[in-house]
């Protein structure tokens, strides 16, 4: 991550951040409907965000579940998640992490840091499992 | 037979494999002319995004690039093609992308097109892009673009088959093995 970044600011001015108020409407067009206005989630099926400590973890983990989707039972919730990598530039999944990260006290996400990770898990073709990602930590 | 890992040779690719077919598209080349990705099937393509204007990683990515072609013998040189694509097609015309690649190479290729065109280019390989304004701002025109400095292999069947980190490209040994692995297996 670091080195990706030295990368980019060789090519120019990094910026800092993403505005989180564009991630609370990307939310809530794109995650509320199953996560819940607020992301409380609903039991049983989709899992809460707020504290989640899916969310609040390594950003890198949390920008591949977005990108590409996760299935299998994570907890007691047993809903596939879609990828949306293919529907959401990285600007966007960045900015919805800076949102919900922000809420609980976390820092922001880039979408340079979004786009490594989309980068690095480009051989990737299906959902993520509870076990991928336990035993392929991305970098 | 085409190359991938497990194909029954030991060969360990120094690049992430990646193995799927590589999204066709059709821009502008540095003559003018239109140049169409599905067009160069039986060469390998290196394939990276950037502008003329990039002060640093550019350069480097494409002296490398460069370096790298120049290791390899003379026939697979010549079935070894390098694209640009510029991240910054309002300032990169045909005629400054042929200015810029020229001089690393009067065989590379600059490519360039309609701001949509580059976009749909850029989102179907990954690539990240994003002009930001400089502080000092000189005619009100004097910004630089954040990119993604990926390099893209295309096989000679049009498959997306590895990506590099950019900070790969400085073995251009290792580079050279993989390019001539890929090329051996497409037949003569």
């Amino acid at each position: 991550m670091a080195l990706m970044a030295a990368l980019l600011a060789g090519c120019g001015q990094q910026k800092a951040t993403v505005a989180a108020d564009s991630g609370h409407d990307i939310y809530m067009a794109r995650c509320a409907m199953c996560h819940g206005v607020n992301g409380e989630g609903a039991p049983g099926m989709y899992p809460p965000l707020a504290g989640s400590e899916w969310v609040d973890g390594p950003p890198q983990r949390l920008a591949a579940i977005i990108l590409d989707g996760l299935e299998g039972r994570a907890g007691n919730y047993n809903a596939v998640m879609p990828g949306w990598g293919a529907v959401m530039p990285d600007a966007e999944i960045a900015a919805v992490m800076t949102w919900l990260r922000q809420r609980d006290g976390k820092g922001p996400v880039t979408a340079v840091e979004v786009n490594h990770v989309r980068m690095e898990t480009a051989a990737r073709n299906t959902f993520w499992t509870i076990e991928d990602l336990r035993n392929e930590p991305i970098r | 037979m085409m190359r991938t890992p497990g194909d029954g040779s030991d060969y360990q690719f120094y690049g992430q494999w990646i193995g799927k077919d590589a999204a066709d598209f059709a821009l502008t080349n540095q003559d003018g002319g239109t140049t169409q990705l599905s067009g160069l099937r039986g060469k390998v393509v290196l394939m990276t995004f950037g502008f003329t204007h990039c002060p640093n990683i550019c350069p480097t990515t494409l002296a490398n690039l460069a370096a790298i072609r120049q290791g390899l013998p003379a026939l697979d040189q010549a079935r070894t093609q390098v694209l640009f694509i510029t991240v910054d097609p309002a300032r990169d015309t045909p005629k400054a992308m042929k200015d810029y690649v020229g001089f690393y190479s009067p065989s590379f290729m600059g490519l360039t097109g309609s701001a949509d065109a580059i976009a749909k280019v850029a989102k179907d390989y990954g690539a990240y892009y994003e002009a930001v304004l400089q502080d000092s701002q000189v005619a009100g025109n004097y910004y630089t673009v954040n990119h993604s400095a990926y390099v893209y292999l295309i096989d000679p069947e049009g498959r997306f088959a590895i990506l590099y980190n950019n900070d790969k490209l400085a073995d251009h040994a290792r580079m050279d093995a993989d390019i001539e692995h890929v090329l051996a297996g497409a037949g003569q």
